[in-house]
């Protein structure tokens, strides 16, 4: 395995230690609306976390707090075990947390490479020479990439010209290389096809196994349960309920998601609706 | 690219496939393409066009088009447009000749004074356009006006008329028409210096957007700020950047040609706006931003010149000349797009 | 002067398409119509330069402005043509080149007077039923500078009222 920029050696079964991330009891408001209230969860290194909820449950909430886009007006958001209270994204990305939204921040019409390094880009020289280390920047693309199972045989692609699926490892694979350590994932499936989720769900794991703490947002318990070692299911701000892999079952899982208690109480109201015109 | 071993085709075909394809998705192609075939046509159908005077008579005409499409193509791959660029070179001209022939002031002091004006310019039209989010055509064009009625006015107050002359009289008038405005004998021909600021300024254009870090920042605001800035690329001062180096090169600009006449028109300059981004279009800048070349603007600008000297070479009635300029510009763009589609590849 | 080029500085003008219409009557050899844009002076004159340096006959340039009068001074320099200059309407820069031979002559239609004398024969009018002219045009020009009397004007040419 590389290490990555920061030197920092790739973790691996590190449960037990200080979660890389702990969110206590979290809330949020805007104004009168309460978006996220009581929520609480752990991402450990190694391991995938998956934040589970349909539209409008307070994922994205959750992630703009973790990624230091909002404030936290309630509970605790802890880093290394630190509580934190994080003004500015730049300040999250300082302390390794990485977050991959949906637009995935790639120019479409830049080759990859430039997206690749786009702000951080390698210099070579100083002062009025110091100039764009083009030759290391296409090598290392091709090899990070290569280190996630991508062969990219031309990085002058325009971004654009790759499929959603290739994007997005692109995305990922930039923000391991910058020294993550918790990578949040937006619905990186949302707009993909079976097979390009498949591909994004192999990088996933692959970048678990590099060590990284992967918050996984999803609506899709069938793409959640496959490479998920906890699971946080969101219902209109609140939690309802943070498990393990071995505490619940897929189908569990999808029952929680939509709606739970609810969706039985709809059933048993439609059966009834449907028995009593024929009766 | 896949991950799984599915089927792919074979490398090599990949790698020339890759080659060519790269060569012909360069966005000077088109431009590159379009400036020799006009040469070719006007050197056949004239005998002076292709002479070594009158070679330095068209490259003389696209010179000052030149360094300007080059600054107007930077801040078009920056996503931004600059009307006010045009009125700009009139406006600098003006301060130069204003500030040594009626305050006595030396040329070379009264040059810094333009290209302050010029940064502050730039400034103004950049900081608008981060701050309130309007369009840079609109902002840009509101300056366009302002500074049209500024030349006029301030000319009409200070000198009484709408012109401003006798510049050669000033102090420090020879030296620095020796930098900006003289004219080098090569191959028994008089070629203009503006030629050679055009080829640096190009030069250095091409070397800051493909070779350093700005240059990578500025394809990126182009193509997506929002992108740009969620990856911690400083957005707003890139652009707020462009417009202050476009606006100091047209103050540039307009103390050569100020130089060169000795005289500067209140009024001049309007409608070259228009002109630097047809040659940027030409080189293949996108309307839309985060794609272009500046040696693409500069073919453009090349492609201009020799039309409009060509058009006089081969003796057509210049009553027509637009209709010709038109027609050549339409024909030099369509081709670019030809040659950009055939290149482009979409993978699903 | 038997080839002279008419340089029309502002395309649809008709004034200076019938100025060229009348230099073409009155002259008697060819006269042909050059295009070029009085907003972009630098441009006029590389392309009076590439019209003298593609027709090597041509031994006139009648220029409609002043500016434009001073750009050819230089289009025929640099194109090492003989042809002679001409111009309408003065400036301190035409003034000059006239003293110095450049120039041949400027054809100044004294604008000054077009605006002073309408006033002046207005209030006569008004004051006491003058009519000057006997109901004809009464013509401000137009007044020939040519290198005997440029002198005379040259100060009056730099302050714009001449």
């Amino acid at each position: 395995m590389t290490t990555s920029p920061t030197g920092e050696e790739p973790t691996t079964a590190l449960v037990g230690r200080t979660p890389l991330l702990e969110v206590r009891e979290i809330g949020k408001s805007f104004g009168n609306v309460v978006a996220l209230d009581d929520v609480s969860m752990t991402v450990r290194p190694g391991t995938v976390t998956c934040v589970l909820g349909d539209n409008g449950a307070g994922k994205s909430t959750l992630i703009k707090i973790l990624a230091g886009a909002h404030r936290h007006d309630r509970g605790e958001y802890l880093i290394d075990g630190e509580p934190v209270h994080l003004n500015h994204p730049r300040e999250a990305l300082d302390r390794g947390i990485a977050t991959v939204y949906q637009d995935l921040a790639l120019v479409p019409l830049m080759a990859i490479w430039r997206n690749f390094f786009l702000g951080s880009e390698p210099t070579k020289g100083w002062g009025p020479l110091r100039r764009f280390d083009v030759a290391v920047a296409k090598r290392t693309t091709r090899d990070e990439l290569l280190a996630m199972g991508i062969d990219i045989r031309d990085p002058e692609q325009p971004v654009g010209t790759l499929s959603g699926g290739e994007r997005q490892s692109v995305a990922i694979a930039r923000a391991v290389y910058f020294g993550a350590r918790v990578l949040i994932l937006d619905e990186p499936t949302s707009a993909l096809g079976v097979k390009q989720a498949g591909v994004v769900l192999r990088y996933i794991v692959m970048s678990r196994d590099r060590g990284l703490g992967v918050v996984f947002i999803t609506h899709n318990p069938h793409h959640a349960y496959p490479v998920g070692d906890r699971f946080l299911i969101l219902n209109r701000g609140h939690s309802l309920g943070d498990y393990g892999k071995a505490e619940i079952d897929r189908s569990e899982l999808t029952r929680l998601m939509s709606g739970g208690a609810e969706l039985d109480q709809l059933t048993h109201e439609l059966e009834r609706a449907t028995v009593d015109p024929a009766g | 690219m896949t991950v799984a071993p599915a089927a792919a085709p074979p490398d090599e075909r990949m790698v020339t496939a890759g080659l060519t394809r790269r060569f012909l998705q360069r966005p000077e192609l088109g431009a590159a393409v379009g400036a020799l075939a006009v040469f070719v046509f006007f050197a056949a159908i004239t005998d002076a066009f292709a002479t070594p005077s009158g070679i330095a008579n068209w490259l003389d005409a696209a010179a000052p088009l030149g360094i300007m499409a080059v600054a107007v193509a930077l801040l078009m791959i920056g996503g931004e447009f600059d009307l006010s660029a045009g009125v700009m070179t009139a406006t600098a001209g003006l301060v130069v000749a204003t500030l040594a022939t009626e305050y006595g002031l030396n040329v070379w002091p009264a040059f810094a004074v333009a290209i302050a004006v010029g940064l502050l310019v730039g400034f103004v039209n950049g900081i608008v356009v981060v701050r309130t989010g309007l369009p840079s055509f609109i902002v840009t064009l509101g300056m366009f006006l302002v500074l049209q009625g500024l030349n006029l006015g301030v000319t009409k107050v200070i000198t009484g008329t709408v012109q401003v002359g006798g510049l050669d009289d000033a102090d420090g008038y020879g030296s620095a028409r020796a930098l900006f405005a003289t004219t080098v004998e090569i191959f028994g021909a008089d070629v203009r210096v503006t030629v050679f600021w055009w080829i640096g300024v190009t030069a250095l254009a091409t070397y800051v957007l493909l070779r350093t870090r700005p240059g990578n920042w500025i394809f990126a605001v182009g193509g997506s700020a929002v992108a740009a800035r969620g990856v911690g690329v400083p957005a707003a001062r890139t652009k707020i950047a462009l417009f202050m180096m476009v606006s100091t090169m047209a103050a540039l600009v307009g103390t050569m040609q100020a130089l060169r006449l000795t005289s500067v028109q209140a009024n001049s300059g309007i409608g070259l706006e228009f002109e630097f981004i047809i040659a940027a279009v030409i080189g293949g800048c996108l309307l839309t931003g985060g794609f272009g070349s500046a040696v693409g603007a500069a073919l453009g600008a090349l492609i201009f010149g020799m039309a409009k000297q060509g058009i006089v070479f081969a003796g057509w009635d210049s009553d027509w000349f637009m209709l010709f300029l038109g027609l050549l510009l339409l024909i030099a763009t369509l081709l670019n797009l030809y040659v950009r589609k055939r290149a482009e590849v979409m993978k699903r | 002067m038997t080839n002279l080029i008419c340089v029309i500085h502002e395309p649809g003008n008709i004034g200076l398409e019938q100025r060229c219409e009348g230099a073409t009557e009155g002259l008697g050899g060819t006269v042909e119509n050059l295009q070029v844009d009085i907003n972009d002076v630098a441009g006029a004159q590389t392309t009076i330069q590439s019209s003298l340096q593609a027709d090597p006959s041509i031994n006139g340039v009648l220029a409609l402005n002043p500016a434009i009068g001073v750009a050819a001074v230089d289009a025929v320099a640099g194109a090492g043509s003989e042809a002679q200059i001409a111009t309408f309407d003065l400036s301190g820069d035409v003034v000059s080149a006239i003293e110095d031979g450049s120039i041949l002559f400027a054809v100044d239609q004294q604008q000054y007077l077009q605006g002073y004398v309408p006033i002046v024969l207005l209030k006569l009018y008004q004051e006491n039923n003058n009519i000057m002219g006997g109901g004809l045009p009464v013509l401000t020009g137009p007044g020939f500078v040519t290198q005997e009397n440029a002198a005379t004007v040259a100060d009056l040419a730099e302050a714009g009222t001449r």
